[in-house]
């Protein structure tokens, strides 16, 4: 029923890891079982609400449709990582101040797909906004303060590009 | 008490301090506990057959699989834990238990047949698969009619019936009154079956502790204190034996205000196997087992005159209870709830209701956010916009005739409930001003068809439950809820302080705004306030957090706690300052004369007073320590209240219902946190669209569950939620501390109605009738093209 | 759920009749179909496995025929259970017409089904039915072409007259189960 396992090496958050898994073992179980990286939620299983999103080499995905073999050598960004032990990334400040989360059980789904919408699209419209966030289901907030989140978020991520550049000069 | 000036931190934004960990991904979650050696995890067998007698269960394939510690089935269970029910008292009342896993027969798709015990999750479900059940399929009820037909099967024999609940309600003079009215308008609504959809699915976790001979359920609950109750009268076991702690709590919306077999279940494997016992669920198992809600059908007659007055309601409530009852609001909660709610804010004073729960081969249904006040208010606000249109009169006038005013407060209505204050009529005016209502309607055709698409326009004027004492509970039949809440709050010897709180926060952000509460009482800063709550070894016995009582009944506790603190720090400042206790107050951390603050001492001092870590000693008589407990009944109910209005675009290509515009009107009496209250009414609202527009359980006429999945149970999604604007209005309650009212579920009981009676008037001009929810594009398309007299297809 | 369709098969009616109760021909022709027993004239087992993805089911399939009609049609009754994959049951009736040179072959099956196919298959069905409907027509058409033109060989009359055959039924029905056991599969955890 179960084959032998297998060694599955990923980059997760900047470290390298090395484990010995079950070839059905699912990216999020991965994360969560064997790295301890329990930020990862796991909401629906079948690859609908979003809450178990990261991002593979730097493109969003659902950890509870991956299964962690066929990932061997990819780079994994999870809710953990993206503002290490460091201050809040802008966008989770952004998210804090907007009252972007109530029991933030969907909050780490939401803020992966948040960063890699903002590297690509950072000045976005509402409507785009709106779009973007389609794939990640909150059932607390009604979504209007998540937007306005990522509209904060945006503002400073590229207001905060311009006062770097006035530093440098 | 209530006009009071000299609150700081009590209605003011303050940011949520629950953030900085959920942001990093360092909530712990039921999953994310750090897992005991020796967990034993299970998993359910769930039955596909809606109803069959079990004729063999066949374990021997899946005790073969390494790792598969055991099978068990319901007879396993029998001696160990009693069948599961709550205490209900009312007239008309039949009483079903249920088997924590089925015996013999089962009645829902879904319902546990035997319970799989392994060392890992994965193995557990491998097993699941391998375990052989015969069953011998029977007739089964999925729908309210068939359960009632005479020719139903009877899911519960020894009842002889599915009525598993009847009662009924008549005004003197009723059918006087009644038949004296100027005309009699007639409706039938009926609302789908829902639920809660937390996106943490639920689960629970028992660890034995050998050395104290005792146990504790994590568990995903917003009632720690009623879980741990239910458990110990059904396992047989001391309730100080039991600890249950609700860890973090990825949303509850009233689905986790429940107590659930499986939670009866792992405390009882934990006790047999002497080993930690966890259980998780899965999606499909959230949409099929948890607790289903509303499927009401409300059948309503409103006799009126020709000015639009209301004289008389008669209502006729019909509830689909599913299989067995639900602990610990059984099948009488939709019931009651629905009709004891349906005159809402409009003076009705001729009312004859009678309701029933009748029983299905359904999972059973029970609390979700709103309550039977969504369906009750569908009823009656679309009951305004049809005599509004029967006698040509605008509907938003309509409602304003009947609506309590200002100055008729406080109001007792037909059933008996006091409406101490509210803003019903200002807050009306406001929602239609906001929409721009009297232009809209100016500006709206008759066919209602604006640029290729029937525009309308839909009302909710809504009142809200909360805060429910017990009195509240106790006419409504439920024998053990307890309807007080709890607190202990301590200033801890560094001055800083401690409350402890019988509540279970889901998402609502208590840790924030019970600290601005006791901080605001006693002086202090908010960040200075540690709230701990969700845990039964920590804090006093109470109810818990659902049916919005967490601000009305929690709040108020609170303060009355800190106030009582309060008391005793003044004591005891008095005798170190030698100023009369009368003339201290406590404000910035310090207590000083109210006249002179430079007379004072901080609440530090006071603490090292009262612990005994200085050389003052304490005043004769007074005891050590700097704290105080508290348990507050509130009042039988507290009104809240608000508008909704929405304006919509149905698209008759694909009968896609686009919100346009959407304005709340809200007032929660005394507001704690303004950035709080406004996120409860839109995830309420979001909730709202939802029921009005797309989320449905459905179950095929044999009782198949047709959706148990998110593809294709809907939630709104973030193009679904329009901008809403938002407007609070603050008429604080007379009746409860410092005039708190409860927020959170008026957003699901305006935004139901406000969409149904919006697309209805959109359609108006066709001639359909819109009379249910969900109103999916499928569903409208269909009566577009009735109305047009096309073939559907 | 209703499932209807129709097929043209561009071979004569009596040589699908016979290929249609052809026990041999249909354990060929149905996707994943593992063995047919004949019980009796009008009684049938089947098992079919579902390779899909991670999930191996088999569903046991009972097959019964009524409004036997030689060479023009039936009316099949069948069961499939396929354990924690849930079942399904219903009856197809199906009538065969000359179209030409070929044999028109109409169905209308209606089927029930239950526990994890309904709940989370309950969409897709139909779409996944019909595929696996014309992977066994395909099939069945090029089995029978393949046969050089005469296709069935004669067969106990016995057979023909009561025939033996299974199902095409069983194709609606079972086909039902294995659609949805193939788009279960991801939910199956």
């Amino acid at each position: 029923m179960t084959a032998g396992k297998v060694t599955v090496r990923l980059t997760v958050n900047g470290k390298a890891y090395s484990r010995e898994v079950e070839p059905r073992y699912l990216l999020a179980d991965f994360l969560r079982h064997e790295l301890h990286l329990t930020g990862t939620h796991i909401g629906c299983e079948h690859g609908v609400c979003g809450a178990c999103t990261v991002l593979i080499d730097g493109k969003t995905a659902r950890s509870c449709l991956q299964f962690a073999v066929a990932l061997d050598g990819a780079e994994v960004t999870t809710v953990e990582g993206i503002a290490g032990d460091g201050p809040l990334h802008p966008i989770q400040e952004a998210f804090h101040e907007a009252h972007a989360l109530q029991c933030g059980y969907c909050t780490p789904g939401f803020l992966l797909t948040t960063v890699e919408f903002l590297r690509r699209n950072p000045t976005p419209t509402r409507a785009e906004i709106r779009e973007a966030l389609t794939n990640n289901m909150c059932r607390c907030t009604g979504y209007l303060n998540i937007i306005e989140a990522v509209e904060n978020a945006a503002r400073r991520l590229s207001g905060a590009g311009e006062v770097a550049t006035e530093r440098t000069r | 008490m209530n006009d009071r000036e000299d609150f700081t931190l009590i209605g003011r934004t303050v940011l949520r301090r629950e953030d900085s960990y959920l942001l990093r991904g360092l909530g712990q979650f039921l999953d994310d506990l750090p897992e005991p050696n020796g967990l034993i995890h299970i998993a359910f067998v769930p039955s596909p057959y809606a109803r069959a007698s079990i004729l063999s269960i066949d374990a021997s394939a899946a005790l073969a699989l390494p790792g598969v510690i055991a099978v068990l089935t319901g007879k396993d269970f029998e001696g160990d834990v009693k069948t599961f029910a709550p205490e209900i008292v009312i007239d008309g009342y039949r009483e079903v238990r249920r088997p924590v896993v089925a015996v013999d027969r089962v009645n829902f798709v879904g319902e546990s047949v035997a319970v799989v015990l392994a060392e890992s999750p994965y193995v557990a479900q491998d097993a699941l698969e391998l375990v052989e059940v015969e069953y011998d399929p029977l007739p089964a009820v999925a729908g309210i009619e068939q359960s009632l037909a005479a020719d139903a099967p009877v899911i519960h024999e020894k009842l002889g019936d599915n009525l598993l609940f009847k009662t009924r309600f008549e005004t003197d003079g009723f059918e006087q009154h009644f038949a004296a009215a100027d005309l009699v308008l007639e409706e039938e609504f009926r609302t789908g079956r829902v639920t809660g959809v937390m996106i943490e699915p639920r689960g629970c976790m028992a660890c034995p502790d050998p050395v104290a001979d005792n146990f504790t359920l994590w568990t995903t609950t917003q009632i720690p204190h009623i879980v741990r109750t239910a458990i110990a009268d059904h396992l047989g076991m001391a309730e100080s034996a039991l600890r249950v702690a609700a860890p973090a709590v990825g949303g509850g919306f009233g689905t986790k205000a429940h107590v659930y077999p499986d939670e009866l279940i792992v405390v009882a494997l934990a006790r047999r196997y002497r080993r930690a016992v966890k259980w998780v669920q899965d999606r499909r198992e959230d949409l099929l087992t948890n607790i289903h809600a509303r499927e009401h059908v409300l059948g309503i007659q409103v006799a009126v005159n020709r000015d639009g007055i209301i004289g008389a309601v008669r209502l006729d409530v019909r509830t689909n209870a599913g299989a067995y009852p639900n602990h610990p609001y059984s099948c009488t909660l939709e019931a009651t709830a629905a009709v004891r709610m349906m005159p809402g804010p409009y003076k009705i004073r001729n009312y004859k209701y009678d309701v029933c729960s009748v029983a299905t081969n359904t999972a059973p249904t029970g609390a979700y956010r709103g309550t039977g006040q969504p369906s009750a208010f569908l009823a009656i606000e679309g009951m305004m916009d049809r005599i509004g249109r029967k006698l040509g009169i605008d509907p938003a006038e309509v409602r304003r005739r009947n609506v309590v005013r200002p100055e008729e407060f406080p109001y007792v209505n037909v059933v008996g409930v006091r409406y101490d204050t509210g803003s019903y009529l200002p807050s009306l005016e406001r929602g239609l001003e906001m929409i721009g209502y009297d232009a809209f309607r100016k500006a709206q055709p008759k066919d209602r068809m604006v640029d290729g698409k029937y525009r309308g326009i839909g009302i909710c004027n809504y009142t809200e439950v909360s805060g429910t004492g017990a009195p509240g509970w106790r006419v409504r039949g439920f024998a053990k809820m307890p309807g007080f809440d709890s607190s202990r709050l301590v200033i801890e010897p560094d001055g800083r302080i401690t409350v402890y709180v019988s509540q279970a926060d889901a998402g609502q952000g208590h840790y924030t705004t019970f600290a601005q509460i006791a901080a605001d009482r006693l002086g202090a800063r908010w960040e200075d306030v540690n709230v701990i709550e969700g845990d039964t070894s920590k804090t006093p016995y109470g109810t818990g957090t659902f049916a919005s009582r967490g601000s009305v009944v929690g709040g108020g506790t609170i303060i009355r706690c800190s106030e009582k603190v309060a008391v005793k720090v003044r004591r005891i400042a008095s005798y170190m300052l030698d100023i009369d206790p009368e003339r201290l107050v406590l404000t910035k951390g310090r207590v000083c004369d109210k006249d002179d603050p430079v007379k004072g001492l901080s609440l530090r001092d006071v603490a090292e007073t009262a612990y005994s870590m200085n050389n003052l000693g304490l005043p004769q008589g007074e005891e050590h320590g700097l704290e105080a407990t508290d348990y507050y009944d509130p009042p039988m109910v507290t009104m809240a209240n608000g508008t909704h209005v929405a304006q919509v675009a149905v698209d008759p290509e694909d009968g896609r219902v686009e919100i346009e515009r959407y304005a709340v009107v809200h007032d929660c009496g005394r507001v704690i946190n303004p950035m709080i209250v406004a996120g409860q009414v839109h995830g309420a609202t979001a909730q709202g669209i939802g029921e009005a527009l797309m989320e449905e359980i459905v179950y095929d006429a044999e009782g198949q569950h047709l959706n148990a999945n998110l593809l294709e149970y809907l939630l709104p999604t973030a193009m679904d939620v329009p901008d809403i604007d938002l407007a609070h209005i603050e008429t604080p309650s007379i009746d409860t501390v410092a005039g708190i009212k409860g927020a959170a579920e008026g957003g699901v009981t305006g935004a139901l109605p406000a969409l149904a009676n919006a697309v209805a008037d959109a359609l108006s001009g066709l001639g359909v009738n819109i009379t249910r929810v969900p109103l999916r594009p499928s569903f409208i398309l269909e009566q577009i093209r009735k109305a047009r007299g096309q073939v559907p297809g | 759920m209703i499932l209807e369709g129709e097929w043209l098969i561009p071979i004569d009616r009596r040589t699908v009749w016979r290929a249609l109760n052809d026990p041999e021909m249909l354990r060929v022709c149905i996707p994943g179909c593992q063995s047919l027993e004949k019980h009796s004239d009008t009684e049938f087992a089947s098992s079919i496995k579902a390779a899909v993805g991670p999930v191996n089911a088999t569903f046991h399939a009972k097959i019964g025929l009524t409004d036997i009609d030689p060479d023009r049609g039936y009316t099949i009754v069948g069961e499939g259970k396929g354990g924690a994959a849930g079942f399904a049951r219903g009856k197809a009736k199906v009538d065969l017409e000359d179209d030409g040179e070929g044999t028109r072959l109409s169905y209308r099956a209606e089927v029930n089904i239950g526990g994890k196919l309904a709940q989370v298959g309950s969409r897709l069905i139909q779409g996944t039915a019909r595929k696996l409907s014309e992977q066994f027509f395909r099939c069945l058409t090029e089995e029978l072409s393949a046969g050089s033109g005469k296709p069935t060989p004669e067969q106990p009359a016995a057979t023909a007259a009561a025939p033996s055959s299974t199902n095409a039924s069983l194709v609606w029905v079972v086909a039902a189960i294995l659609a949805v056991a193939a788009i279960g599969w991801w939910f199956a955890g």
